[in-house]
């Protein structure tokens, strides 16, 4: 398996809304998290990888399928778990797990030997043959987890599978996902809007927003572009302070703040291997040309999968709207 | 002294370690794709047939059964005391005004008496077996595995098409059996194959025909209640309606084309030559008619389940 999931130029349209842009985008196996707040397009990505939705332009493909012209194969070595409750009413655990497989074109007998192999798997030795709609929260995750397992997928889909869980039961899920990787060797998407979850399972993410996505790649490459990062205040002209500091060849990202009021948090990333003494120096310049400038803090900006997310949708984002009446000629 | 774990097992029995990751490779795929329909069909009788109030409907149905074969039994041994007697075709013939006489009017009535328990069987078995694949997501399972739409239709169609050939066609053809092997010699089975023509194609039309717009009425509806009320609607409200029009408040004939009921029944007479009084010279207005409810339900039950996508 070379490549988990390639789009290229993929566009959905409902309307005049854009739901989902990409201009080209490579996935490599391994545990891939899909970060977006609502609207953010990741339902129609996975509804369009899966094939079930048609895209207005581009193409997508899966595990090396088409994911629109071979939709068949591609959901034949997918499992997928769904954020919520999707259960055939009236079945127990294992009939519904086998049920799985036989939709996955198993044989009943061959479908039913493997429900109890996966439902051993998971934990879920007891519960087999209670039925399904009554089982607690924990239960029925690890019954969806089953039901996306029956199949040994080369890619496993994810979405949302510690909803619900208690924290030692969320913690459980993270370990099993983590697991399934490292001993079973699946790729996982996981799309997720809890950051520490991704963080713990990930190696790659795909950040998305308004229909686009705004950045991807490992996770490791995303939070090294801000090594050697401060996060710094502060005071008097920010002009002159930026002045300084890009002329020492920081690189200055200013944080959000109160509307109208200047920038007075900003985060520092000095080039190459200097250290906080470049600050202090430029400040020492600064305060000689104007006194009131000061750095007025200094802390160690630890780059995270969280501030990650928040500076790729920030920088996003578009402008706010201008006041009414303001006359933009 | 501390003990080990090891020490708790009998030396060199060869104890099995259970180790839970370690699973064997899942089947390859060795139905084929096009029969991926079976399992949706199994699941949706199976989850019918456990039910309690379907063996009541069951139980319904055998009695109306039992009560039609007793009565072939009966004619057959009333037909073999009197044969050859002075008077005995006189009371031959007068009870075969009363009872099952194996013309086709016979077998119709029979699969049109049933045709009341499938009605009601279905009201309440809709629910269990479409509606609550919408209410509880179920769609959203079927359709992330390697199933396409046309499957799970001819899933679900298929198990309402054999809960109600349970009830109509399969012992409308063990009667025609019964009655068949009966008489003196086989040459009912040979003289009578406009009725078994009659018999598999009403059945038929029955069971895919009131299976279909189960289908689209419970998509829509979802609920047993809902369906319950539309299902009275459809077969008990509308008749009534279209009867009282059509004899009362001289409405025309047309009217009649509402009636689902009708329209089976019209169908019924022409698959077993039976004259009919309505539409004798306009044969097209019921078939279409029929169609018509029958292409609405499909597409509301297409339209439903369009809806649906993998992630909600």
């Amino acid at each position: 398996m070379s490549e988990l999931i390639r789009l290229e130029k993929l566009k959905r349209l409902y309307g005049a809304h854009l739901a989902f842009e990409a201009d080209e985008v490579v996935l490599q196996p391994g545990v891939v998290g899909l970060l977006g707040p609502n609207g953010a397009g990741k339902s129609t990505l996975l509804n369009m990888l899966m094939g079930l939705l048609a895209p207005s332009a581009g193409r997508a493909w899966m595990l090396g399928f088409d994911a629109a012209r071979e939709s068949r194969k591609v959901r034949s070595r997918v499992g997928y778990m769904p954020e919520n409750d999707s259960f055939v009413a009236g079945l127990s655990v294992l009939q519904f797990v086998s049920l799985a497989g036989e939709l996955c074109g198993q044989k009943a007998v061959d479908a039913r030997r493997r429900a109890h192999e996966v439902l051993s798997l998971l934990g879920l030795e007891e519960a087999r043959y209670r039925l399904i709609e009554e089982q607690p929260t924990g239960i029925r995750q690890r019954a969806k987890l089953a039901q996306a397992l029956i199949n040994d997928p080369d890619l496993v889909i994810l979405d949302e599978p510690t909803n619900g869980l208690d924290p030692a039961g969320r913690s459980a899920m993270l370990e099993l996902i983590s697991r399934l990787h490292r001993e079973q060797g699946k790729s996982i998407l996981l799309s997720s809007h809890l950051l520490g979850d991704v963080e713990r399972v990930c190696d790659s993410v795909v950040i998305l927003d308004r229909g686009r996505v705004l950045a991807h790649g490992e996770v490791s490459e995303l939070t090294s572009s801000r090594v050697n990062s401060y996060r710094i205040q502060v005071t008097g002209s920010v002009e002159t302070c930026e002045a300084v500091l890009t002329d020492r060849g920081v690189e200055l990202e200013a944080l959000p703040a109160r509307p109208g009021a200047p920038p007075r948090d900003f985060i520092a990333t000095l080039p190459g291997e200097a250290d906080t003494r470049l600050l202090f120096e430029a400040f020492a310049a600064a305060g000689e040309a104007e006194p009131a400038c000061l750095l007025s803090g200094l802390q160690p900006h630890e780059e995270n999968l969280e501030t990650i997310f928040e500076r790729v949708v920030a920088s996003a984002s578009p402008p706010p709207p201008p006041p009414p009446g303001e006359n933009h000629g | 002294m501390e003990i080990d774990e090891v020490d708790l097992l009998p030396p060199k029995m060869g104890a099995t370690v259970v180790d839970r990751w370690s699973i064997s490779s899942a089947p390859e795929e060795s139905r084929s794709p096009a029969l991926s329909w079976w399992p949706v069909a199994r699941v949706g009788l199976g989850l019918v047939t456990k039910r309690r109030i379907f063996k009541v409907f069951v139980g319904l149905g055998l009695i109306n059964f039992l009560f039609f074969s007793a009565m072939i039994y009966f004619l057959a041994g009333l037909a073999a005391q009197l044969k050859g007697q002075r008077f005995g075709e006189g009371p031959l013939a007068f009870a075969r005004n009363f009872i099952f006489t194996g013309t086709g009017e016979s077998f119709r009535d029979f699969i049109t008496s049933q045709n009341t328990v499938v009605m009601l069987l279905l009201a309440i078995s809709g629910a269990v077996l479409v509606g609550n694949d919408f209410r509880f997501r179920s769609l959203t399972f079927y359709f992330s595995k390697p199933l396409e739409r046309w499957q799970y239709f001819l899933g679900k169609l298929v198990a309402t098409s054999l809960l109600v050939s349970l009830l109509t066609l399969l012992p409308c053809l063990a009667l025609f059996i019964e009655y068949g092997l009966f008489g003196d010699t086989f040459d009912y089975f040979i003289e009578s194959r406009r009725i078994l023509f009659g018999i598999l194609a009403y059945g038929l039309l029955v069971s895919v025909g009131m299976s279909t717009l189960l289908l689209g009425v419970a998509a829509l509806l979802q609920r047993t209640i809902s369906i319950v009320m539309v299902w009275g609607l459809i077969f008990i409200f509308l008749p009534i309606v279209t009867e009282v029009i059509h004899e009362n408040a001289g409405g025309s004939d047309y009217w009649k084309l509402f009636d689902f009921w009708y329209l089976l029944q019209w169908c019924s007479n022409a698959f077993f030559g039976i004259e009919s009084s309505l539409f004798s010279t306009s044969p097209w207005l019921p078939v279409a008619a029929l169609a018509a409810w029958l292409g609405a339900a499909l597409w509301a039950f297409w339209h439903k389940t369009r809806a649906v996508e993998v992630v909600s």
